[in-house]
Formats: C-alpha cells, sequence, structure tokens
C-alpha cells in the first residue's frame, strides 16, 4: 500500500534525527569522560582539593539534559515531518458511549455560564449524555447559575452539590465520579468553553478496548492580557502541539491533563479512583492507569479554550503545585514503571523522561553550582567546554514543558504570524519557573516529607468578568 | 601632574568599564529589540482561534450551497410550484449561473460544446439530466431527479431527489442526493458523497468518504448470501497465557489466534497479530497492535481498532466502528453497521469487495476503491 511507502519515507528522517541526536548524545557522554580522565590525572599529579565530584556531577547533568533534548529534538522533527496519528479522530457516527461530563466548580460565578451554556448545545446524543456541575461549598452566585440551567435543561443538566469532604479538585471528581452510572467521564473545568463537536472526539478513542483515558488540546483564551498570558501562550502551544502530538505519534506515553479529557469509568475503578492525595490528580492517572496496561490517547485537534494565569504569583503558585504533584507521581511510580510487564521498552523510557521533567529545573541549578565551582578553582578550560556544552544542552532542555524550539515549530504548526518574535523573553519566564520549580523540588523533599507535612491543593484563581 | 595622570588614568578605566558594560547590554537589547516591539505593539496578542461551530459533518458544503441556492431563490422572487423561463445570472463573487426552470436539460452554447466544458452554475426545478463526456467546472443543483451522462466531471453535485452518475463520472469535491444515489462503474469520487437514503457504487469506483443509511458497494455482480443460521457457539476459554487488565478484557502480550465457530464475551486486545477463526462471535470490542483478520461469517459486536491491516472476511456482520491506521479490507457479503444503527468505517486505504453493505459513514484517508 502506497501508506507503506510514505510513512516508510516519514520515518527515514525521524531515523535520521535519531541518529543525529545519537551523536550529540556520544559528544557529551564523551565530554563527561574527559572531566573524569582530566580530574584523575591531576588528582594523581597534585594531591590540592580533589574537584573529581563536580565535575562528575556536572558530566552526569550534562548527559540527563542531553538526552531531554534529544527526546524534544525527536518530538519536534516527528511533529514537523513526521507520520501525524489522529486514528480516532474519523468517527463521525457510532453507536455512542454513555456519558457523564464532570464539572468541579468552587466560587466559578465569573464562568460556569459559559461553558453549561456551550455543553447544552454540543451535538452528543443527548439520551446518552448527562451534564453534571458539581458546586463544592461556593460561596458566590455559582450553585443559583447552575440551578437555573437545571431548570432550562432538566434532560441534561443533573448538578450535583458538596458540602463536607477533603479540598482540591481530585476529592470533588472522586465524589461525583462515585455517583455515575455511564461508561466514560469527561472532565472540565469551569472556565472551559468546548466547541459542538468535542464531546464526540472525546468520546471516539473509547471504542478502542485498551484506552484508558483521552486527553485534549487546552488554548490559552485571554492570551492578550498581559506579557505573562503572552508568554504562556508560548509555553502552552509547544507543550500540545508538540510535545504531546510527538508523544501520540511515536506511541509513548501522551499524558492525561486533567481538564478537556476523560477517563474510561471501568478503568479508574480498576486503577483505583481518583486520588485525593495527589497534587496533579492528571499526572498520577497517567501512570496508574499506564502500569495497568491502559493507554492515553491524546487528540490534538480537540481544542478548548482556558484562563492562564494573568500574574506572576498566581502562575508561581500553579507551577509549584504541578512540580509537586508531578515529583510525588515520580516517587511513587518510577520504580513500578521500569518492572511493569504492561509496557514497552520506547514507553518505559518516555515514561521515566515525562517523570524527570520538573528535576531538570534543580539539576539545571546545580549544574550551574558545579561549573561555577571548577571555573574559580582553575578548571577554566574544562569548566569552559562543560560551560559550553551545559549550556547548549541546557538550552535543549530548558523549558518546563517545551524547548524553545518546539515552541517556534508549535507556532509554525499553528500559523501563527508575529507571536514567535517574543521567543526570547520567554527565557525570563524559564529562570523563574526554574526557581519555582527547584523551591518547589525541595520543599517536597525537605518539609513535606520530612516533616511528614499535607501537601495542600490550590485553585487556580479566574479573570473573566 | 603626576595625580592628574592618575585621575586622567582612572578616569578612563572607568569610562572603559561604564563602555564595556554599556555596549554589552546593548547587544543583548538589540537582540531583544523584534521581542520588545512585538509586546509593545501587539500585532499577534489574539487567542488562537478555535472554531466552537466546527462542523465536521459530511453534508457541510453541500447545505451551504443550499442555503446560497435559497437566497438565490429569493433574490429572484423564484417560486418552485411556478418557476419563470430560464435565465442567466451573476452569482455571488462574480460566477455566473444559469437558471434553468423546469428545462429537463440545460441548453449549451455551440462553444460550450466544442470545448466540452461548462463554467457555470446550473439551476433547475425539476428532475435534469447532464448530458455526458463534459466537464462541469461548476456547481449543478436540480430540485428533481439528476440523471447524467458517461465518462463526466464535475466539480459539485446537489439533487433534492436522486442521482444516477453514468460510468466513468469523477466528481472533484462533493456530491449530495436527498434520495439515493447510483454511481456508474469505473467513477472516481473526491470529496464527499452523502445521501439521505441510499448509496450504490458500480464496480471499480473510487472514494474517499461516503455517507449514508445504506451504502452498497457493487451489489449487481454478486447474488445476495444468506448466512447459515447461527447456532449457539461454546464460549471460548484460552489456554494460552493472557493477562487480563480487568474482568472484561482479554489481553494477550503477543500475537493471538481465536479458533474457528466460538464464542468471546470480553473484549480482546493482542499486542501484536490477532486473528479470528471462522463463525466467531465476539460480544465486546477488539484491539490489535499490528493486524488483525477477521474468518469469514463471524460476528462482531463491538468495534474493531487495529494499528496495521484489517482484513475482515467474507459474509461477517460487524456492529461497532471499524479503524484502522493502516488499511481495511472488507469481504463480501459483508454488513458493517445497520440502518438504524449506523458505524464508523475509517482508514486511509479501504478496498471493499462486491456485495458488501455499510451503514454510517466510509471514510478513506488517502484512497478506497470497491473491488479488492
Amino acid at each position: 500500500m502506497s501508506v507503506h511507502r510514505q510513512r516508510f519515507a516519514r520515518g527515514l528522517i525521524t531515523r535520521f534525527a535519531l541518529v543525529l541526536g545519537s551523536l550529540a548524545l556520544a559528544f557529551y557522554g564523551g565530554a563527561v569522560v574527559f572531566a573524569a580522565v582530566v580530574s584523575a590525572d591531576k588528582a594523581a599529579a597534585a594531591p590540592q582539593a580533589s574537584l573529581f565530584a563536580p565535575k562528575i556531577v556536572l558530566g552526569t547533568i550534562i548527559v540527563i539534559l542531553a538526552l531531554f533534548m534529544l527526546r524534544h529534538l525527536i518530538f519536534t522533527l516527528n511533529r514537523l515531518f513526521g507520520h501525524q496519528r489522529h486514528p480516532y479522530l474519523d468517527v463521525d457516527v457510532a453507536d455512542w458511549p454513555r456519558l457523564a461530563v464532570l464539572i468541579p466548580a468552587h466560587n466559578e460565578e465569573a464562568v460556569i455560564a459559559n461553558a453549561l451554556g456551550a455543553l447544552v448545545d454540543v451535538d452528543y446524543p443527548a439520551d446518552r449524555l448527562r451534564i453534571i456541575p458539581i458546586d463544592d461549598r461556593s460561596e458566590d452566585r455559582t450553585w443559583e447559575i447552575i440551578s437555573r440551567f437545571q431548570r432550562d435543561f432538566p434532560h441534561l443538566i443533573h448538578p450535583l452539590q458538596r458540602e463536607a469532604g477533603g479540598e482540591g479538585k481530585a476529592a470533588v471528581i472522586r465524589f461525583a465520579t462515585e455517583q455515575v452510572d455511564e461508561d466514560i467521564v469527561i472532565l472540565f473545568d469551569a472556565d472551559y468553553v468546548p466547541g459542538r463537536g468535542l464531546l464526540k472526539q472525546l468520546a471516539a478513542p473509547f471504542f478502542d478496548p485498551e484506552v484508558g483515558a483521552v486527553m485534549g488540546r487546552v488554548v490559552p483564551q485571554n492570551t492578550g492580557t498581559n506579557l505573562l498570558t503572552r508568554l504562556l501562550d508560548l509555553e502552552r502551544a509547544g507543550g500540545y502541539q508538540v510535545d504531546q502530538q510527538a508523544r501520540m505519534n511515536l506511541q509513548l506515553v501522551p499524558q492525561y491533563g486533567g481538564s478537556v479529557g476523560g477517563a474510561r469509568v471501568r478503568a479508574l475503578q480498576q486503577v483505583g479512583g481518583w486520588r485525593e492525595d495527589a497534587l496533579a490528580e492528571d499526572t498520577d492517572l497517567t501512570y496508574r492507569l499506564l502500569l495497568h496496561g491502559y493507554k492515553t490517547v491524546y487528540e490534538n485537534r480537540s481544542e478548548c479554550y482556558e484562563e492562564v494565569p494573568e500574574n506572576w504569583q498566581e502562575r508561581n503558585r500553579q507551577i509549584m503545585r504541578w512540580a509537586k504533584g508531578h515529583n510525588q507521581a515520580a516517587f511513587r511510580y518510577a520504580w513500578s514503571l521500569m518492572r511493569t510487564p504492561h509496557v514497552s521498552l520506547i514507553e518505559r523510557l518516555d515514561g521515566l523522561l515525562l517523570l524527570g521533567v520538573y528535576a531538570v529545573a534543580p539539576l539545571l541549578l546545580v549544574g550551574w553550582v558545579c561549573a561555577l565551582l571548577l571555573y574559580f578553582n582553575g578548571e577554566q578550560t574544562l569548566a569552559s567546554v562543560g560551560v559550553v556544552t551545559f549550556l547548549f544542552v541546557s538550552f535543549g532542555a530548558m523549558g518546563n514543558f517545551a524547548a524553545f524550539f518546539e515552541i517556534a515549530a508549535a507556532l509554525h504548526l499553528d500559523g501563527s504570524g508575529n507571536r514567535v518574535r517574543l521567543l526570547p523573553l520567554n527565557f525570563f519566564n524559564f529562570l523563574v519557573s526554574l526557581v519555582n520549580i527547584t523551591r518547589a523540588c525541595f520543599g517536597l523533599i525537605f518539609v513535606d516529607y520530612l516533616l511528614d507535612r499535607d501537601v495542600r491543593w490550590a485553585k487556580t484563581r479566574r479573570y473573566r468578568r | 601632574m603626576g595625580e592628574n595622570t592618575a585621575v586622567s588614568t582612572l578616569m578612563a578605566a572607568t569610562v572603559q568599564i561604564v563602555l564595556l558594560f554599556a555596549i554589552t547590554l546593548l547587544m543583548l537589547l538589540l537582540t531583544l529589540v523584534p521581542a520588545l516591539l512585538e509586546w509593545y505593539a501587539k500585532t499577534d496578542a489574539e487567542p488562537l482561534r478555535v472554531v466552537r461551530e466546527q462542523d465536521t459533518s459530511i453534508r457541510h458544503f453541500a447545505t451551504s450551497f443550499r442555503t446560497q441556492v435559497n437566497t438565490f431563490f429569493d433574490d429572484h422572487g423564484i417560486e418552485l410550484d411556478d418557476p419563470p423561463g430560464s435565465f442567466n445570472a451573476v452569482w455571488h463573487i462574480d460566477e455566473p449561473v444559469s437558471f434553468l426552470g423546469a428545462a429537463p436539460a440545460p441548453d449549451f452554447s455551440p462553444d460550450e460544446i466544442k470545448a466540452r466544458r461548462i463554467n457555470r452554475v446550473l439551476i433547475g426545478t425539476s428532475s435534469m439530466f447532464l448530458p455526458g463526456d463534459m466537464v462541469y467546472e461548476e456547481e449543478v443543483y436540480c430540485c428533481g431527479d439528476l440523471t447524467t451522462g458517461d465518462r463526466t466531471a464535475y466539480r459539485a453535485l446537489y439533487a433534492e431527489r436522486e442521482i444516477s452518475l453514468g460510468n466513468e463520472s469523477v466528481v472533484v469535491r462533493w456530491l449530495h442526493a436527498g434520495g439515493g444515489v447510483a454511481v456508474g462503474a469505473g467513477s472516481r469520487l473526491f470529496g464527499r458523497l452523502s445521501a439521505d437514503q441510499s448509496v450504490t457504487l458500480g464496480a471499480e469506483c473510487e472514494f474517499e468518504r461516503i455517507s449514508s443509511p445504506v451504502i452498497r458497494f457493487a451489489p449487481d455482480n454478486v447474488s445476495p448470501r444468506h448466512l447459515d443460521e447461527r447456532v449457539t457457539l461454546e464460549s471460548w476459554n484460552p489456554e494460552q497465557a493472557l493477562q487480563s487488565i480487568d474482568c472484561d478484557t482479554l489481553k494477550a502480550p503477543a500475537a493471538l489466534t481465536i479458533p474457528d465457530h466460538v464464542r468471546v464475551d470480553k473484549h480482546v486486545i493482542a499486542k501484536h497479530a490477532l486473528s479470528y477463526g471462522a463463525g466467531v462471535e465476539v460480544a465486546g470490542d477488539t484491539k490489535a497492535g499490528k493486524s488483525l483478520r477477521i474468518g469469514r461469517g463471524a460476528v462482531i459486536r463491538g468495534s474493531l481498532v487495529c494499528g496495521g491491516l484489517i482484513e475482515i472476511g467474507a459474509d461477517c456482520r460487524i456492529k461497532g466502528p471499524v479503524i484502522s491506521e493502516l488499511g481495511i479490507r472488507i469481504g463480501t457479503g459483508c454488513v458493517i453497521g445497520t440502518p438504524a444503527q449506523p458505524t464508523t468505517v475509517s482508514a486511509p486505504e479501504i478496498a471493499v469487495a462486491s456485495g458488501a453493505q455499510v451503514s454510517g459513514t466510509v471514510w478513506a484517508g488517502a484512497s478506497g476503491r470497491v473491488g479488492t
């Protein structure tokens, strides 16, 4: 079949990238060996204070960052030139599964009406659909708005009100999921405004019995508010348009993202449901499903608007929560992932790298400290080689959710115009994130774990007026 | 003198240091100029466009065209019960339109007949015949039945009732009929084909996307088959070591073959090749990583999903969607979906044998053809 030949040609490009990347990795590995040999020679010749440890640490960090860079490079080339997988997108008529759409809402009076208004207008068969807004102890007009929709659309809207129980989205979703008898639960944040065909697109992958969860693409709506929102828009584009879709293309580990997505109820029950103690319940669920043999599917064309933080305090809180939650999942599942029989070797590797994505920031900082230490202790040549290599790979690896070249590729794929010019400014966003993620990592290890303190969930603020 | 020299040296050094920092800062800022200008000017600060009303319906273009025809009727005061005689007008964006009234066939000029090319929209209010061996570069609308000659190419066709395309026709963009559509042998249908009642494709037709309650593939070439009366099948108890991801699902870590004439009450997942024997009945959904082969007369009540080729043997009955990332071959006499419960068949390449029938949508991303 001609499709075979096209895929072979596309595969050649990816293979070329792999060879290129492997060569780059070999070069960085050589730098590590070089550092160790030079260190050992000098330590033998002059028994002054040994810098062996920082050299090895720096070299190891370079190799790890090089792995991340290589991964990002392959993803970008795959998105630009590779075969794109959208296997379920064309399903437009079928005996659709029964769907429960859950919308957790805590003080969402500014946005909940838009979400519900859009949901009652979707083209999913009404007899297969139940929309469940969950009012979680709101103190504003959220319940009043939900009740109005229930009166207008009693066959579709079946609200729940939560008066007690744990805080956080996972707790709310768990509470609601226990009360549904549908096949699939789809989750939307209260500020999301789904398109008419979105539910069908999100439901279609569940015809595949191996699929446990599905995730759509989130697009910032308040892009133009200020510089931060514009930078976050770039970051989201790279993360979804390139990173997630490439993982889908390469049959790796696309990540369930918590909203604009859904899960098979049977699979959820199998893996123990939503975890209330998980700060990033989306990452947590992705890995629990993977460990039980279920796949997560990413649907790049299932787009939905969301709000991104409009001030740095909110952004810092959000990214610290993500970092803590992600690392929490890394501690919980990295070892199990290495041992499970359910996943392929390539999925295992990608899954581990994905789990480690928030460890990159503290590693970068440690790497910088090592480089400075070497430089000021008379290892200028070695430090210079190391620092240049380090900067090169860290540039390729930096960006919490997308390397900068991924962002550029994403903007190209989106057909965006001049916003790519803002890319250099994202370096400042990256620096801020670097500090916050590092704070979160150390906080998780040295405060939350050692002091046995509960990790707390913080709701992201809404800006729509 | 000495003090002055020292001061001037110090000043020179200071100026040099300040200049060094200033020039370095300037160089840094220069690289940021495009970014800073974009930040200030906001020339591309709108959210990425998400089309909420995105209509993936196969009838999208046909519906839009029908709306334009209605507008044309309104603008020219045309009553369908009592249409005026033929006249020429200008469609929106300066396209010429010929209103044919109740004439059964268009009246072509000698130049058009000589060039065998019609570059105007044709609108008729009754049944219509379009002569063959022509190229119709613009849309054609017909209130009644539309019949066409052989070896003719069309941009798009819309008929409120039946459409009958001659042999070796070509439709470039879309075709829609309020009733049924019959397509002559050897035709090529690019884009979308939809009919509210049925579609019948002749032998050797090529297609991309078809949607209708009943789609028949070259039914004249094959005499109808009748399935043997179904007997009660024994439930299959696998001897191979299968992983069971839950109580409703069987998962094979490698290839899996299910023997003839058994019943499988669960979902089935195979990492590599999966083969169902003849007469197998599967209650759940099926997923195969590499290839999927269904034996003759199998009954699948769920979906079929495969990363590679799906080969469906003759006379199978399939209820759920059939999705392949490579290709699907549908055997003769197969029935996929029902008019009451339509479904989707989707793959880059689809080959359907004579005598098969699908209810719902058949979507061949790269190419579809009648005949194996």
